[in-house]
């Protein structure tokens, strides 16, 4: 990074990398569940190489949280770098939706779980101003999709697609 | 009162629907192709069997058998769902032993053995061990010699632990005196794999790796009670003195939903493939010896293989 | 031998082979469709047909879905198929910058390459590799996944202990379910959900296409930049790299064949080892993973030629090559057909038309491939945001699923996709994380096995370092690992030398 780029493009600001010791320190302690699952285990083929992985995960975040304390200065972050701001309750709600749509789906079924995803996001993504004409035909768009895929993965590609316990089609 | 009423209405019409489907099952069944879940991914021999019953469920009962995959855990995932699918007897499932009676014994993989209502079992593929065709062990007795000079110096690749190869390897040794080494694969291929390229000195496969690879295999003896119709050169344990009779059993469950009806109509239509010659055929070029295990003596069959499968499993270690 | 090939271009087996590229490659560029399924759906069609039809057909599908994984992995930075990883790491910054139909373009042509040489390779030499095959023991298999794992260091340039640790994450991943040598069911912590383990394709949707949905939603902006107008295919340009970058691409294939002939390693593997060898041999390797055709076209050329290496050990031996291998091999067997060398011999009418159909198949991909990226390319820059969100990740949904017909696995890939969004924000990226779940499992088979040989035999050492292949594959190791500090050294010195002078 030139020095000119850094005074016209973006404000930049050296600091301590917070975030990289947390998922080190998360790695950590992930590392000792999953050691503990190894002590359960009695069979040599199963815990040897395991063990080796998460004394590697463990040791190398170590390392990293180290080197974090010791030099303050090891990660560049830019700020503003997008000039607009991005919408992070957009972020999670596609992700909630998401999830949301895979939990129902044994109960409702694949179609109304997926249809239900699809809106949503379809929804989460727009940022013009909805018009009339749009929504019918963004609608119908979902819907052909949908029952499109629906219908090559059901009954053309033999997926058994979850049938909801609550709902059902024939 | 008028809910009361409302919901009344609906037990009654359920039952009375149960009953209308479970006769009407009995004499049109399969009105519809009928969906037959593999636990395991597509290309293993539990697929390949699957396949070959395909095309004689068509010729013989006029409806599709419409093959799909439930991969993972080694059958556990497939396994722990069967019962929560619909008990219409449209839906079966393939089960393989020694893994629905061992698994459930290491962990909780979300079934237990007797949660699974088998309703046939239609063959197993024997045991057996084999060579390389120019290894220098000739007999069984060749390869005992070796592994009673040389203890643990022998070793055999084999498709997974807990497995029929496996279970086969401990209970030979006992009977044999000896210690081997066994090198768990991924699967047969691989096995097969190291064999060929002498990265073992002998393998624990099945007839269907000496039918599948003849010419560069031999097999020195196979786990059958008589002797293999397709290897009619080959010994059985038996004959040489080793009391082994085992294999990989498959066999088809249904949800535990299904009535008792529909389970004894699948039963008699797996018996029907079972016997059909050319179905015979095939299998038996395959080196699958077949079996006839029908839904009233299932429960007999799971409990005396159980009584072999876990003791072996406990001297293997595979279970505690 | 002319013969084989006029059996081969009978007006059905021509059809089959165009219909089979086409359906896979469609199939093979939507996410969580995989060749193995493609290939599964349709191996009970060919049971009506002649068997080298059957053949032609399903190898045409095979060739097909490599391929078609080029395109969600350029513009969506989702492999379609496992195939297809190393593309998204040059094809997608390409794709950014707008040069997606570009990026396609010359995915078909290394992919046609790539196809080409596997075939040809199948044709003339397929008994004597076969033993190439036999000669990898589990020691081999172990330092061929390290060898992999050795493309982290490549990939991370901004932290190298953030790469690594990623790459242990990884093999932790791989970890999870079935125990590849044993068969224990690990690190589930008592969940139903975790039983079956990490799928591969699904925790590759998730670590990459998720983010970008992430990503994608939270802007008003477009997907992609598309500057200027339309330039149709860009064949002209592309032609002129891929002549340009005939070493790569030759090289590639040929390490492609050789990988796909190895049982169990396959199509992914294969275009990782040859996008670190691209890499190495460039002269200018800080354009890697910024959108250098040299990646796309030494990964994409690799894969291709899978499937003609992956059909020698199936052919040979009858040890699958590959997954979609042993879907085919299964279905040789229900048509009652025997493989093995004398298949080359006594029976060599039906291998020999079933590999010049394959050729066939190849060369139909590229006005197939070309006509179809074209789509895809329009599709994905021209559809609105608002559908484009829903309808990728719909895919991402139904794709998941059907891999194994599993919820748990939709679940799973929508965790990783979160955790991969959230840990690349703090320098994970997550490419390190998917070589080490691919390449786990595989280090583990090899390193257990190794081990209990080694033990058994009483020469632990020997078994791991001792043997003439491992030693070579070590030797790589090493090279990969301290080259650009020897290169570094020797550069400095010619400097100081200068300097002196």
């Amino acid at each position: 990074m030139s020095h000119s780029e850094t005074e016209t493009k973006m404000h930049l600001r050296r600091q301590r990398d917070i975030g990289g010791i947390i998922c080190a320190a998360l790695f950590i302690l992930l590392g000792v569940a999953c050691l503990y699952e190894t002590t359960l285990m009695t069979d040599p083929d199963s815990y040897v190489f395991p063990r080796m992985v998460i004394a590697g995960l463990m040791g190398l975040s170590l390392v990293l949280i180290i080197n974090a304390l010791m030099k303050p200065d090891t990660v560049v972050t830019d700020e503003n770098a997008s000039a607009v701001a991005p919408s992070n309750s957009r972020r999670i709600l596609l992700v909630v939706s998401m999830l949301g749509a895979t939990l129902l789906m044994p109960w409702v079924g694949f179609l109304l779980s997926g249809l239900g995803a699809f809106v949503a996001l379809m929804l989460l993504s727009q940022y013009d101003p909805w018009t009339q004409g749009k929504i019918w035909l963004y609608s119908l768009v979902a819907v052909a999709i949908v029952c499109g895929f629906y219908g090559v993965f059901s009954y053309l590609l033999n997926v058994p697609l979850p049938e909801g316990s609550f709902i059902q089609f024939p | 009162m008028v809910i009361k009423s409302i919901l009344t209405h609906f037990a009654t019409s359920a039952i009375a629907a149960t009953l209308a489907f479970s006769s009407l099952a009995q004499a049109d069944y399969p009105e519809k192709s009928v969906s037959y879940i593999v636990p395991f991914g597509p290309g293993g021999e539990s697929d390949v069997t699957a396949r070959h019953q395909q095309p004689f469920f068509k010729k013989l009962f006029d409806e599709d058998l419409v093959i799909s995959y439930k991969p993972g855990g080694g059958g556990a995932v497939g396994w722990s769902q069967l019962n929560t699918m619909k008990g219409d007897g449209y839906s079966m499932m393939g089960i393989n032993l020694p893994h629905i009676i061992i698994k459930p014994l290491q962990k909780n993989v979300g079934f237990e053995t007797k949660d699974l209502t088998g309703v046939y079992m239609f063959h197993y593929t024997p045991d057996a061990i084999v060579v390389k065709q120019d290894s220098p062990f000739k007999t069984l007795d060749d390869l005992v010699a070796f592994a009673k000079q040389n203890p643990g110096k022998l070793i055999l690749s084999g498709s997974g632990k807990g497995s029929a190869n496996h279970l086969a390897q401990v209970r030979f040794d006992n009977m044999a005196s000896v210690k081997s080494t066994y090198v768990s694969f991924k699967g047969t291929g691989k096995a097969v794999a190291a064999l060929l390229g002498e990265q073992v000195l002998a393998q624990w496969g099945y007839t269907s790796v000496g039918a599948k690879h003849e010419g560069k295999v031999r097999m020195l003896a196979v786990a059958t009670e008589s002797r293999h119709p397709r290897f009619p050169d080959v010994p059985t344990f038996k004959e040489l003195g080793y009391d082994l009779v085992s294999g990989a059993y498959r066999g088809i469950a249904v949800p535990k939903s299904t009535p008792e009806d529909v389970r004894q109509k699948i039963s008699s239509m797996i018996a029907d493939i079972n016997s059909d010659k050319e179905f015979r055929q095939r299998m038996e070029n395959d080196g699958m010896m077949l079996l006839d295990v029908s839904y009233d003596k299932m429960d007999a069959f799971i409990a005396q293989k159980s009584k072999e499968y876990i003791s072996a499993a406990k001297q293997a270690g595979v279970i505690k | 031998m002319l013969e084989y090939l006029f059996q081969a271009l009978t007006p059905l087996n021509l059809l089959l082979a165009l219909a089979g590229v086409v359906a896979g490659t469609i199939i093979g560029s939507l996410p969580g469709l995989t060749a193995t399924m493609a290939v599964a759906v349709l191996v009970p069609i060919t049971f009506t047909m002649p068997v080298t039809s059957a053949l032609i057909m399903l190898g045409a599908i095979y060739t097909g879905a490599i391929y078609g994984g080029a395109y969600a992995a350029i513009l969506l930075n989702t492999p379609g198929t496992p195939s297809a990883i190393a593309t998204t790491f040059d094809g997608y910054p390409m794709a950014k910058r707008g040069d997606g139909d570009l990026a396609i373009t010359l995915a078909c042509i290394a992919s046609v390459v790539g196809g080409l040489v596997g075939a040809f390779f199948l044709l003339v030499l397929a008994p004597p590799l076969a033993e190439v095959a036999l000669a990898f023991g589990p020691a081999e298999y172990f330092w061929m996944a390290l060898f992999g794992l050795t493309l982290i260091a490549a990939l991370s340039e901004g932290n190298l202990t953030k790469g690594l640790i990623g790459g242990c994450f990884g093999l932790l991943l791989a970890c999870v379910g079935s125990a590849a040598v044993s068969g224990d069911i690990r690190f589930t912590f008592g969940s139903l959900t975790m039983i079956g383990g990490i799928e591969t394709v699904s925790a590759l949707i998730g670590l990459y296409c998720i983010p970008v949905l992430i990503d994608l939603v939270a802007v008003s902006e477009r997907h992609l930049n598309v500057t200027g107008e339309q330039r149709g295919y860009r064949l002209k340009e592309a032609m002129a790299i891929s002549w340009k970058g005939k070493f790569n691409l030759a090289r590639s294939s040929i390490i492609g064949t050789f990988v796909g002939i190895l049982p169990g390693a396959g199509g992914s593997i294969a275009g990782l080892v040859s996008y670190s060898e691209a890499r190495r041999a460039s002269k200018d390797k800080s354009q890697f993973g910024k959108g250098a055709p040299e990646g796309i076209q030494a990964t994409e050329s690799a894969n291709n030629a899978t499937v003609g290496g992956g059909f020698v050990p199936t052919l040979v031996l009858g040890i699958p090559g590959t997954p979609p291998d042993a879907v085919i091999l299964g279905a040789l067997m229900v048509h009652g057909l025997r493989v093995g060398p004398e298949m080359f011999e006594s029976s060599g009418s039906i291998v020999y038309t079933f590999i010049f159909g394959l050729f066939i198949a190849t060369l139909l991909m590229l006005p197939a491939g070309l006509l179809i990226g074209r789509y895809a390319y329009r599709f994905i820059i021209t559809v609105p945001k608002a559908l484009l969100v829903p309808t990728v990740a719909f895919m991402t949904l139904i794709g998941a699923y059907s891999i194994r017909n599993s919820v748990s696995d939709v679940f799973i890939m929508l965790v990783l996709g979160a955790l991969s969004w959230v840990l690349n924000r703090f320098g994970f990226s997550p490419s390190p994380i998917v070589l080490g779940l691919i390449l786990g499992r595989i280090a583990e088979e090899g390193f257990v096995q190794s081990w209990t040989i080694g033990a058994a035999t009483e020469n632990l050492f020997g078994m791991f370092f001792g043997r003439p292949i491992s030693m070579v594959i070590i030797a790589a190791i090493g090279l990969g690992l301290f080259y650009p500090f020897f290169a570094k050294q020797i550069r400095l010195k010619r400097l100081q030398k200068e300097v002196i002078e």
